[in-house]
Order: C-alpha cells, then sequence, then structure tokens
C-alpha cells in the first residue's frame, strides 16, 4: 500500500492541518493528543470534507487533487471508515446494517464473504438484533464487519478502542490483529494510546497541531522520538534533565539526579551539554541484586515508590537517584515481591537511553 | 347531522388533506436548505416562511386576496390566459390553507433533519451509497417521525383555519364552506344547535391528528 499525501492544507479551528507525507505500512498508526487533527486527515482521504489544497494518492490512484480540481466520490473511493462514533444506522438492523455497503458495490472479485467475516469478528449470534441492543464491544466489531464488507483497498479506524474500558480494549485489540493478519487489508489508525500501536501498527506518524512531527516504524518513533514534544506525546515515562559529563570511545556519561548513566553517542551537536534523557519502561530490566556481571552498563540501586496496573503490565515507579518508571509482567512482579519500599536493582542498557538535546 | 353539514365536514376533511399533501414536497425542500445548508438571505426566507404564523390570519388573507384576484397580479395572469379563478372558489380555500399551515411543517421537518447525525450519511457515502440512496435509506427513515408528525400538525391547523380561508374564499355554501365557516355562521343565524354539532366534529377531528402527532413525537427516539 502506498498513500501519498502532498500540499495538504485544511485550516482547522487553531491551527491549519498541513501534512505531507507518504505511508506505506501496513498498518499506519497516526498518533497524537486529541485535537491535533488526525480525525480530520482520516476525512480528507475518505472524501469526506475538502481541504483548501490536497493531493492524495493510494496506489497510484489520484484521490484528490484541486489542482486539477478531481476530487472522487465517498462512494467510489473503495475506502472503509469506522468512525469514533461508529455511526451504526439505527433504524437498520444488525444484518441490514452489514448488508448496507455489500449490496452496491456490485464488483464480483470479493476478498470477503459475509460468512467469512460474520464469523471472523464472532457477530454470527447478533445478526437478527437491532443495532441498539448491542453492547460497546460487539457495535465495535458490527462496524468493522460493515466496513470490511465492502472490500475496501483501505480501512480507516478513528480510535476505534478509546471509548472501550481496558479489559474490553484487550478482548477486541485480537479481533483487529485477525483482520490485519487474515485479510491483509491496509490500515490508517488513529489513536493516542501507545499499548494499541505497539501492539498492531508497523508504522507510524506522529501528529502535533495539524503538522506531522516525526514519521517511521513504531520500534524508531517510540525509543527515538525526534524532539521533546515527540517524546511527551509517545510517552516515554521517564523523561529527565541530565547533563553531558564525558564523551569517550562512543559512549557518553550522562549525570542525572545523583546518578551517573551510559548511553551511545548519537552524533549530538557539539557543545549540547544539557540534555534530556529519555528512557522507555519496557527498557528497564529488575533484579533483586545484581553481583553477577553482566552486559547492561547501567546498574542503578533503587527502591520501589509505587506499584500500579498498566493494562495488561505493572507499572513500578522507582526511586534511582532520578525518578524511574519500569514496565514488567505481573508474574514478574509477584516474583520479585515488588512493593513500596522493597530495593531492587534497575538494569539499563547504554543504547536504550536516549538523549535529547535541551 | 343532515346532508349539507356531512359534506362540510367532508369538504374540509379531504381539502386540509390535500393541502398537506401539497406543501409536503415544497416543505421538506425548505426545511432541507434551511437545517443543511447556510446561504445568504437564509435568515430572510427563514423569517418569510414564519410570517403566516404570527400575522393575523385575516392579514394573510387579504394579501392573497390581492395577488390572486382577477384584478391582482398572479389571479389577473391566470384569469386572463387560462380563464383559470381562486377566489371564491375551492382552490382559494386550498392556498389559503396551504400558506397557513406551511410554517409549521417546515418547523417540525426542520428539526428532525437537524437532529440526524451527519455522520450517518457521511459513512453511509463511503459504503457506496449515493445522494439519493443516502436520502430514501437513511436521511428520510430517520427524519421520518418527524415528518409525518409534522404533516398531522399541518394538516390539525389547517382543519382550523378560518382567518385567511374567508378572505380568499369566502363563506360559500356547498363550495368554499369550511367547519370553522360553518360553525361561525350558524352562531351568527343563532343555530347554536347546528354549531355544536360541527364543533363536537372538529374537537374529534382534532383532537385525533395532535394526539396522534404528540404520540410520533413522544417515541421518536428508536
Amino acid at each position: 500500500m502506498s498513500l501519498l499525501f502532498k500540499n495538504i492544507s485544511l485550516p482547522l479551528a487553531p491551527f491549519t492541518l498541513e501534512v505531507d507525507v507518504e505511508v506505506q505500512g501496513r498498518i499506519t498508526a497516526i498518533f497524537g493528543p486529541s485535537g491535533a487533527g488526525k480525525t480530520s486527515l482520516l476525512d480528507l482521504v475518505a472524501g469526506l470534507r475538502s481541504a483548501k489544497s490536497a493531493f492524495i494518492e493510494l496506489d497510484g490512484r489520484v484521490l484528490t487533487d484541486t489542482v486539477q480540481r478531481i476530487s472522487v466520490p465517498p462512494r467510489q473511493r473503495g475506502i472503509g471508515y469506522v468512525p469514533q462514533d461508529l455511526a451504526l444506522f439505527p433504524h437498520l438492523s444488525v444484518r441490514q446494517n452489514l448488508l448496507y455497503g455489500h449490496k452496491s458495490g456490485g464488483n464480483t472479485n470479493r476478498l470477503f464473504t459475509f460468512e467469512r467475516i460474520v464469523e471472523l469478528l464472532e457477530i454470527q449470534s447478533l445478526v437478527q438484533r437491532g443495532v441498539t441492543q448491542l453492547s460497546g464491544g460487539e457495535k465495535q466489531r458490527v462496524a468493522l464487519a460493515r466496513a470490511l464488507l465492502t472490500s475496501p483497498r483501505l480501512l480507516l479506524l478513528d480510535e476505534p478502542l478509546a471509548s472501550l474500558d481496558t479489559q474490553l480494549k484487550t478482548k477486541i485489540l485480537p479481533y483487529l490483529t485477525r483482520v490485519r493478519d487474515e485479510f491483509r487489508v491496509p490500515m490508517l489508525y488513529v489513536t493516542h494510546d501507545r499499548f494499541e500501536t505497539l501492539s498492531l501498527a508497523d508504522e507510524m506518524v506522529v501528529l502535533v497541531s495539524g503538522k506531522v512531527a516525526q514519521t517511521g516504524t513504531v520500534q524508531k518513533v517510540f525509543s527515538r522520538p525526534m524532539n521533546l514534544v515527540v517524546a511527551g506525546i509517545v510517552a516515554v515515562e521517564t523523561v529527565q534533565p541530565g547533563r553531558i559529563v564525558k564523551t569517550e570511545n562512543d559512549l557518553v556519561t550522562v549525570s542525572i539526579g545523583s546518578a551517573l548513566l551510559t548511553a551511545i553517542d548519537q552524533n549530538l551537536p557539539p557543545g549540547a551539554d544539557e540534555v534530556h534523557v529519555c528512557i522507555r519502561a519496557e527498557d528497564v530490566i529488575l533484579f533483586k541484586d545484581s553481583d553477577t556481571p553482566g552486559s547492561p552498563r547501567n546498574r542503578l540501586p533503587s527502591v520501589v515508590q509505587a506499584v500500579t496496573r498498566a493494562g495488561p503490565l505493572m507499572r513500578i515507579d522507582l526511586e534511582c537517584g532520578f525518578p524511574l518508571v519500569a514496565l514488567l509482567t505481573r508474574q514478574a512482579c509477584e516474583e520479585l515481591a515488588l512493593q513500596p519500599g522493597v530495593c531492587a536493582v534497575a538494569l539499563v542498557k547504554a543504547p536504550h537511553v536516549h538523549l535529547i538535546p535541551h | 347531522m343532515s346532508i349539507e353539514e356531512w359534506q362540510i365536514v367532508w369538504f374540509t376533511a379531504w381539502v386540509s388533506a390535500l393541502s398537506t399533501i401539497i406543501i409536503l414536497p415544497f416543505g421538506l425542500g425548505a426545511a432541507w436548505m434551511l437545517a443543511r445548508y447556510d446561504w445568504p438571505g437564509k435568515s430572510v426566507v427563514e423569517t418569510f416562511i414564519s410570517l403566516p404564523l404570527v400575522m393575523p390570519p385575516v392579514a394573510t388573507g387579504l394579501i392573497l386576496l390581492k395577488l390572486l384576484g382577477r384584478r391582482g397580479a398572479v389571479g389577473g395572469f391566470l384569469h386572463n390566459n387560462f380563464e383559470f379563478d381562486i377566489v371564491f372558489t375551492w382552490r382559494g380555500v386550498l392556498i389559503a390553507l396551504g400558506i397557513m399551515s406551511f410554517p409549521l411543517f417546515v418547523r417540525s421537518a426542520r428539526v428532525a433533519f437537524e437532529e440526524i447525525n451527519p455522520r450517518l450519511e457521511q459513512i453511509a457515502r463511503t459504503l457506496g451509497a449515493g445522494n439519493f440512496r443516502v436520502l430514501c435509506t437513511i436521511t428520510l427513515p430517520l427524519a421520518s417521525r418527524g415528518i409525518v408528525g409534522g404533516m398531522l400538525l399541518a394538516f390539525a391547523r389547517a382543519l382550523g383555519e378560518f382567518g385567511a380561508t374567508i378572505m380568499v374564499a369566502g363563506n360559500i355554501p356547498g363550495q368554499t364552506s369550511t367547519l370553522s365557516l360553518a360553525i361561525f355562521q350558524s352562531v351568527q343565524l343563532g343555530q347554536d344547535a347546528n354549531a355544536f354539532r360541527l364543533l363536537g366534529v372538529s374537537v374529534v377531528l382534532a383532537f385525533a391528528a395532535v394526539w396522534w402527532s404528540e404520540w410520533l413525537m413522544r417515541h421518536r427516539k428508536h
């Protein structure tokens, strides 16, 4: 899949949405805080909104070109859209909702049959019901199935899990993974949740106040946020001010709080002594004690401050000369008997210490 | 009730129903334009449509009389070219009723259109539906209760219309005499018994129409 945005300019209330980007991932997360223009971007792709200027091309086919005055109507774009409020038709039954786009397409080479989609998303038992009798998670699956039944070339999902509680989220996520793996429909996935992004997407576009702040693979953006704004948005748990004290043999020593950390030299601009130190919580390893030699460069004696649930994982707040956050599985947390006041040693590999010039 | 009285009831009912059906397409168009689009002069048109609701009906009737009479702009043209008369015929009654009930229908239909989540229509388009299919399968069904409710209100308004009708159509027995006109005339002539019988019929008709309309409004939410 190749989706090209050029010269997008759409004035929104506090800012103008301006995007120039090419998206090629199987699932691309449009990541950003609420009000960043993410939904407006999806509306432009679907053809539901017109921009002041825009050029949008999907797999070589021009969908919108304000210069040439081209705008393919939404119904001919072959793009499935699941909006945030799902927009299930309240006066129609689940079956009628599902078949709404199935009938009118008329193309014979359907990838997706009614039976297969209904089975995959486990909505067989709901088909005869009215839309208003469905629970949140059921509505979500019906809306997804309805969009899939049009055999879309691209699927737009607008915060599909945002309205669901954590427990339900973890139930719906596997359905999205199934859709990704079974149907191989490329998706643009609007979200501000890193768990969803990490578990589904391969590429991401970070959108802040209508501008693209960073693009790249999910791993790259999450582990190497380009600047502080992106670091804050992708929610790298530990972002602390530090000072470079030594650069030697491609290794950088940073003083942070009362601790010293080793990072690898990331071609920081010369003279940049003041940095922000970013460490993702997943990259922190905890040991009860660490007398055995090991490869991680950073060994930080710490005291547990708090233990809280974070989705399927546990979040451990540590004090090791500066506040550090670790994410562990519940089992690991229980084995180490972690609770406030307990001592532990935090290990962080040098490449996982990311420095952003201040 | 006498045959003449039944004729009056029958005439009033069908001319009210016909006027409601005639204003339906125009009312839907106006409600749609007011609900969905912003255009220059919208507030003027909006006010103009509502005028018959707030002006004395007799004043509206007088304007219609001047316009549609043989010496009026529209009436004169029709009379001279087609020998077609409106004033003091049943057609005059029809037009007076239509004009007087139009704003009630437009208001109700407009609210119905405004209440529809525009996302539903947009998503229908992404599912492959063209404008006409969206209108028939999404917009009109979702607005249907408001539209039907508006029609019943318009019908009920037409049943009781007096001022504009008497100006445009007079009160010609067997031709333009409606329930309200006949009640007024009976009272004028001191035939109270006749007046009360017609009164009873109009109460039943109006009650049924408004009650049905209210019922539809209450059950609007699906």
